[in-house]
């Protein structure tokens, strides 16, 4: 920024100076214009009402001899003067040695003018006018031929003397005009400039609470107090940033993962102490060095990611193994993002640095005994699988014998013995049903399904047939809404069905005919499936009902092993979904499963 | 062939007495001479148009004795020695064959002196000092205005028969004029049986009168005799309170009308003059409509005695000249000493004759009074009575003695 010499004030003034200057020549050059014509036109005036007085006759024609009346009636000194009668001779003369002389022999004189008619003539030379008028009588007829001559010199002299006059005094009024105009400026501008420049430094060096003095609401005034307002928004604009840094300071030290913000040349510009932590280094230390340094496998990827994304955020899936002698390697998720300015250029990033040492350590610690349980379940449900199998040939082996013992020498036997055979036998077969349920339970995970699209209302129907008999003693009705297709295995679906409409029909009110409906209603991603009935309804008071073996009712009241809804649970868990239920003791229960709508055609 | 001796005699008889045509012969000048400036600027202008009217129609009529003449004006202003000189310049340098006017009777004593020096014929149009017609009267000068002491001759003995206390304030214009009446007043007074209490002397230029009035009603007298003239009388009469007016006989020795009519407004009680534009005298309508076809759209519309008696006398000088069949000042002052106008040419009721003892035209006087008129001027005076010339004569006139003719220098322009 330029310094100029002067200040603004003489500046100012000097180009006030100057426009004044200018625009008084030019007036001075019209006005001597416009006063020399004027002249002119004024002694051509006087001189034609001279002639036109002396034309009427109410000025005597030696008038013209009178030199004083002459220059008092001009406004100039006559050198000649004279009135020519009809004859052509000189009848009244300022001179008088001109009187009784013929004016033909006057230098100027045109005698032949006068007879071509006259009128007037008004030549001008150098200082000397010259005014002939023919003077006619009232009735038009000639009288006289008046002639003038006036010596324009004195005028042009006063003339002269009053532009250099006019000058003079226009240059004092100009010298004092802007004299006056620089201590005006002074005293309104350049006074108040001073002290708003005085508070401008106090404010430059960080003092935002001084504020300039606005004495006079005028447009300076407007402008200080605009400064004043404008300092008042930066204060609070500061002391909010202020505040913020803080926060962001606070924020910053306060969360666990490492927070950098780096440079397009690759500079840190700042650093959380999670940072500083994680990277091994002090903040000081950090804020010396550079990314490349710290996170030398990022160097190039991040800052040409940045300029690249746009403004999106980086991934989290960054994972960098963080050097941190002499501890143990750790590695940090790290997610980035680049620093925007408003017009969208990269001004650089920030990444997050998040720990994720201990979580892997977890997760593989979970992993491992995840792994650990799903061999003991597989291991299990093998031995549970065999187990039934197994087991059933013995409890045949047993019943069959124990039937043909009863039945050869049943007769034989006493009454308690055969009670106890009768006994043997009903324990047999309820083992039996033991295992059955118990190997369909294991087989729903045990055996590989065939997934495919199924229509809902097929599988109901299938179980229904296989309830034929039940719904015929029990005297039951089932309604069957509009159901979905789904994708599932067509074997488990079935059994989930027949479960749940095999419970509605056996925990039926007594002397109540059962009543079930089933529908299905449309979610987000999944079809819920209702099954609802109006038995005598569940009251668990705390128990699973899906839990395997789980009984509410002893199975004199309603026979049973206990692991229907356990397998139901297990099929819709397979299946993805889940089950659950609503029930009134005494009014009825309601079955809701939900099976994903994954699979469906669009 | 040669030309014998009588053919030349022959051509030079006919070249002799071949007419000289006016545009052909050096023009006569007359010299019209009235200060153009100053309380007689209203005076000298009526003046010079009755001369210039003469001029023009002597020059309508072919000239005087075949030459064009030449009226040419010059101002000798109201100083006698600038007059003199102005009168000296016009004799040796401009060749005038005759000066008329003057109007001051200072101007016309002074310019005629150098006159009668040089014998150039000075015709005095209005001054009408009675000065002019004895001590300063000359072979060279006719005067061919009545003078105050024609008019007082009348008007004294009117408003003194009117007052059995006769007691008399003269104020008297402090100039030749002035004194002149005053002087020739006081035995016209004496012979009335008046007499003249007190005479206060007015300055010559009268800038005002109040002074001067307070000095009047202060003086004990009937009758005030006023010889003041111009701009001077007009200032002095409009400022008179009508109480002192109606106290005093005033008599004012000669109004022109060009005292009357520029203040119409202004009372003049009692005064004399020698003709008026409404006369029903014998050539009195010709000579106004001749002077309002040139003039009558003109300040001065109507003529005034002024008028009048300038065109009586240059017309005087330039038929005495035809009559003389020379310029020769000596042949012309013989005509003019016998000059006699007609009841006709003078515009009167009586013819006017020029006294050839003391060059002093005898002409009627009239008695008026002014009614003031600011919306008829013209019909504002009112002619009192009519005195014949002989009647008016002024004593002393019969003592002129004239400087002879044999030393009266020739002069032939």
């Amino acid at each position: 920024m330029n310094t100029p010499r002067f200040g603004l004030i003489t500046r100012i003034a000097t180009l006030v100076l100057l426009i004044e200057i200018a625009a008084c020549g030019l007036l001075g050059l019209f006005y001597v214009e416009r006063f020399s014509q004027a002249e002119l036109d004024r002694l051509h005036a006087q001189l034609h009402l001279f002639a036109q007085l002396m034309a009427q006759e109410d000025l005597p024609l030696s008038a013209v001899s009178d030199a004083a009346m002459l220059r008092a009636f001009i406004g100039a000194p006559c050198e000649q003067a004279m009135v020519i009668g009809q004859g052509g001779w000189v009848i009244a003369a300022l001179d008088p040695a001109l009187l009784g002389r013929s004016a033909a022999g006057l230098p100027g004189y045109d005698p032949a003018w006068a007879a071509r008619g006259g009128g007037e003539r008004f030549l001008a030379w150098d200082d000397h006018l010259t005014y002939t008028a023919l003077l006619r009588a009232g009735n038009g007829a000639p009288l006289y031929t008046l002639r003038l001559t006036v010596n324009s010199a004195e005028i042009n002299h006063q003339r002269l003397a009053i532009v250099l006059r006019g000058l003079v005094l226009a240059g004092l009024v100009i010298l004092l005009g802007t004299l006056a105009i620089l201590l005006m400026l002074r005293a309104l501008i350049a006074r108040r400039l001073e002290g708003s420049l005085a508070v401008l430094q106090h404010i430059e060096r960080g003092d935002l609470s001084r504020r300039i003095a606005v004495p006079v609401a005028d447009e300076l005034g407007r402008l200080q107090d605009g400064i004043n307002s404008m300092t008042a928004t930066i204060g609070a604009l500061v002391g909010q940033s202020r505040r913020n840094e803080e926060e962001i300071t606070a924020i910053l030290d306060a969360i666990a993962d490492g927070v950098l913000a780096v440079g397009t040349d690759g500079r840190i510009l700042r650093s959380n102490p999670s940072a500083a932590r994680l990277l091994g280094a002090s903040a000081e230390a950090l804020a010396a060095r550079d990314f490349a340094t710290c996170l030398p496998v990022l160097a190039d990827c991040l800052p040409a990611a940045w300029h690249q994304a746009g403004g999106d955020s980086g991934d989290a899936d960054i994972l960098v193994e963080l050097p941190r002698p002499p501890d143990e390697p750790r590695v940090a998720e790290i997610s980035h993002a680049p620093i925007l300015d408003q017009s969208g250029a990269v001004l650089g990033g920030v990444l997050v640095l998040h720990d994720i040492t201990e979580r892997r350590k977890s997760e593989r610690r979970l992993q491992d005994a995840v792994e650990r349980l799903t061999v003991s379940n597989t291991e299990l449900e093998r031995f549970a699988y065999v187990a039934s199998h197994d087991l059933q040939e013995p409890l045949r082996t047993i019943v069959s014998f124990t039937q043909l013992l009863e039945r050869r020498w049943g007769e034989s036997l006493p009454e308690e013995a055969r009670d106890y055979s009768r006994f043997v036998i009903d324990a047999a077969k309820h083992m039996r049903l033991l295992i059955t349920d118990l190997l369909s339970y294991s087989r729903v995970n045990s055996k590989s399904s065939r997934q495919e699209m199924l229509p809902l209302e097929a599988c109901c129907e299938a179980a229904l047939r296989n309830l034929h008999e039940s719904l015929q003693e029990s005297g039951g009705a089932v309604t069957l809404a509009d159901l979905p297709q789904v994708r599932g295995d067509k074997i488990q679906l079935i059994q989930l069905f027949q479960n749940l409409i095999g419970n509605a029909l056996k925990f039926r009110r007594p002397g109540v005919p059962p009543r079930i409906t089933v529908s299905a209603r449309r979610l987000d991603d999944a079809w819920q499936v209702d099954v609802a009935d109006n038995g005598v309804g569940i009251d668990a008071e705390g128990q699973d009902v899906f839990e395997i073996f789980n009984r509410l009712h002893a199975k004199q009241v309603y026979p049973g092993s206990g692991v229907g809804l356990a397998i139901c649970k297990r099929i819709v868990q397979k299946h993805g979904g889940a089950i659950w239920y609503d029930s009134q003791p005494g009014q009825g229960t309601i079955f809701h499963v939900t099976l994903p709508r994954s699979g469906e055609p669009g | 062939m040669r030309p014998t001796p009588a053919f030349l005699l022959l051509s030079l008889l006919l070249l002799a007495v071949r007419p000289v045509r006016a545009d052909e012969a050096p023009p006569l000048l007359i010299a019209h001479v009235t200060p153009a400036t100053g309380r007689f600027a209203l005076h000298s202008e009526s003046d010079r148009r009755g001369a210039q009217m003469a001029v023009d129609e002597a020059n309508a009529d072919g000239g005087v004795l075949g030459r064009h003449v030449v009226m040419i004006s010059r101002d000798p202003g109201l100083d006698p020695a600038q007059a003199a000189r102005v009168a000296r310049d016009l004799i040796l340098r401009t060749h005038v064959g005759f000066m008329v006017g003057a109007i001051s009777s200072d101007v016309a004593a002074a310019m005629s002196a150098v006159c009668q020096h040089y014998g150039v014929i000075f015709i005095n149009t209005n001054s009408s000092a009675p000065s002019e017609a004895v001590e300063n009267a000359h072979r060279t000068k006719f005067v061919f205005d009545a003078n105050a002491a024609n008019y007082n001759r009348t008007l004294l003995k009117y408003a003194l028969d009117r007052h059995a206390s006769k007691r008399v304030l003269l104020l008297t214009e402090d100039d030749e004029w002035g004194r002149s009446s005053a002087q020739a007043s006081r035995p016209i007074i004496a012979a009335n049986g008046g007499q003249v209490v007190a005479q206060i002397m007015v300055p010559a230029t009268l800038s005002d009168p109040t002074a001067l009035l307070a000095k009047v009603e202060a003086t004990p007298a009937e009758v005030v005799a006023v010889n003041i003239s111009g701009d001077n009388q007009i200032r002095l009469f409009s400022h008179i309170p009508p109480r002192l007016l109606q106290q005093r006989s005033w008599v004012v020795g000669e109004v022109d009308w060009e005292e009357l009519y520029p203040a119409p407004g202004t009372p003049r009680p009692l005064f004399g003059i020698t003709w008026n534009w409404t006369f029903k005298t014998p050539g009195t309508s010709a000579f106004v409509a001749r002077y309002r076809a040139r003039y009558g759209r003109t300040t001065l519309p109507y003529p005034g005695h002024i008028t009048r008696t300038a065109y009586l006398a240059t017309k005087a000088l330039l038929e005495a000249i035809r009559q003389a069949g020379t310029t020769n000042n000596h042949a012309v002052i013989r005509q003019l000493e016998h000059y006699k106008a007609s009841p006709a040419d003078a515009m009167q009721d009586d013819a006017a004759v020029m006294d050839p003892v003391s060059h002093h035209l005898q002409q009627s006087t009239y008695i008026a009074t002014w009614h003031p008129r600011t919306d008829h001027p013209e019909l504002g005076l009112e002619v009192l009575g009519h005195v014949s010339p002989a009647d008016n004569v002024y004593d002393r006139e019969r003592q002129t003695v004239l400087e002879p003719l044999s030393a009266t220098p020739q002069y032939t322009p």
